[in-house]
């Protein structure tokens, strides 16, 4: 084996989940329980599992997609969206690395923005920076939901408390 | 972050396999080869991204396989010096707080690396900063936490040995083949939580 270039080209956590995300349908793995149900609706195809590939390879899908629905590039849902951020980022002076940072980290406060971009301080005064975050918080609103779903989780967790201990009274 | 990274590799195409697209069957043993694994000096390899060149087959007397020089790109995850990654706290020690990713675990802050104001509590197993007299922010485990990778060490692995491969004996602490190092001391390090 040789290594002919180490750096061909950098990708994005969008495209790389893109892939998987395609490796994963082409071999008709499930991960999950919802995987599974969308499977069993799915009456066109023919599910067989392909494993000539080994299973280290279902296990880095897996991994890799978990940790990419994880990350906040998840809240990229289209390529035009995508490209409508590339298109506005272009219009900074940013380094490429710089960029495909912020595409993969998608930064919502300002303090996330100074650690990605060095001497951000320095380089672009606040408004510009809050421009950035704002063009992010335009083209993937999250944090609403994000809130309404600690909310409901918050909420469950009462919930399975009252279940416990209304489970446990009868046996007192 | 993720790269691609261009290889060439000799590849045994079994018998069994002649029947399917050559593309397909290379792919497939690449994949059995390289994906989850780390090539020493360059990172993680993921799985292949496409195939560039495929030269003609070679055979070998006495093996019934074909043996393909394929050149080919590969997805590899490997973090620059002073990217900004999130992981998941799995372990708070006196020496310093162990990081994993979804896909990749070792990962180490060192006590070193983290805040000046920072502290180990054994008692509470957690780090706790303080960045002024009256507050305390506790990295607990399972935390989301915000890093800068500073350092990058492979470590070349030996096979195993016999022993070791047939199970009679339980391989010792062996360093893994790929981990970083990673530091928490600047503004917007640490736990993602604080600065939301």
């Amino acid at each position: 084996m040789k290594i002919l270039n180490e750096r061909d080209s950098f990708l994005s956590n969008y495209e790389v989940g893109e892939f998987m995300k395609d490796i994963k349908k082409k071999y008709n793995w499930t991960f999950t329980a919802e995987d599974d149900e969308a499977q069993a609706n799915d009456k066109r195809k023919f599910k067989k599992r392909f494993t000539a590939c080994g299973l280290e390879l279902e296990v880095i899908t897996r991994d890799v997609l978990s940790y990419l629905s994880n990350s906040a590039s998840s809240a990229i849902d289209t390529q035009q969206n995508f490209q409508k951020l590339m298109e506005f980022l272009n219009g900074f002076e940013l380094m490429k690395i710089e960029k495909l940072q912020i595409v993969n980290a998608l930064p919502r406060s300002m303090v996330h923005l100074y650690a990605l971009v060095e001497e951000c301080d320095l380089r672009f005064d606040e408004e510009r920076c809050e421009l950035i975050i704002a063009k992010i918080n335009e083209l993937f609103p999250v944090e609403e939901e994000e809130e309404e779903e600690e909310q409901e989780e918050q909420d469950e967790g009462e919930e399975s408390e009252q279940f416990k201990s209304a489970e446990q009274t009868p046996e007192q | 972050m993720f790269i691609l990274s261009e290889v060439t590799d000799l590849v045994r195409i079994p018998p069994q396999s002649f029947n399917i697209p050559i593309q397909h069957s290379l792919t497939d043993e690449l994949n059995k080869k390289l994906a989850n694994k780390v090539i020493s000096n360059l990172g993680l390899v993921i799985t292949v991204w496409d195939l560039l060149d495929i030269k003609d087959g070679l055979l070998k007397p006495g093996d019934g396989g074909s043996f393909v020089e394929v050149k080919f790109r590969c997805i590899v995850w490997k973090p620059f010096i002073g990217e900004v990654l999130t992981g998941w706290v799995s372990e708070c020690s006196p020496e310093g707080i162990k990081v994993k990713l979804e896909f990749f675990d070792e990962i180490f802050i060192p006590k070193s690396y983290i805040f000046e104001a920072c502290e180990f509590r054994p008692v509470e197993k957690a780090w706790v900063w303080k960045p002024d007299e009256e507050t305390e922010l506790f990295i607990d485990i399972n935390e989301k936490i915000r890093f800068r990778v500073e350092e990058e060490i492979f470590v070349n692995i030996k096979p195993k040995s016999s022993h070791e491969a047939l199970g009679l004996e339980v391989p010792s602490n062996r360093a893994p083949p790929y981990a970083l190092l990673a530091s928490c001391q600047t503004d917007g390090m640490g736990c993602v939580s604080w600065w939301d």
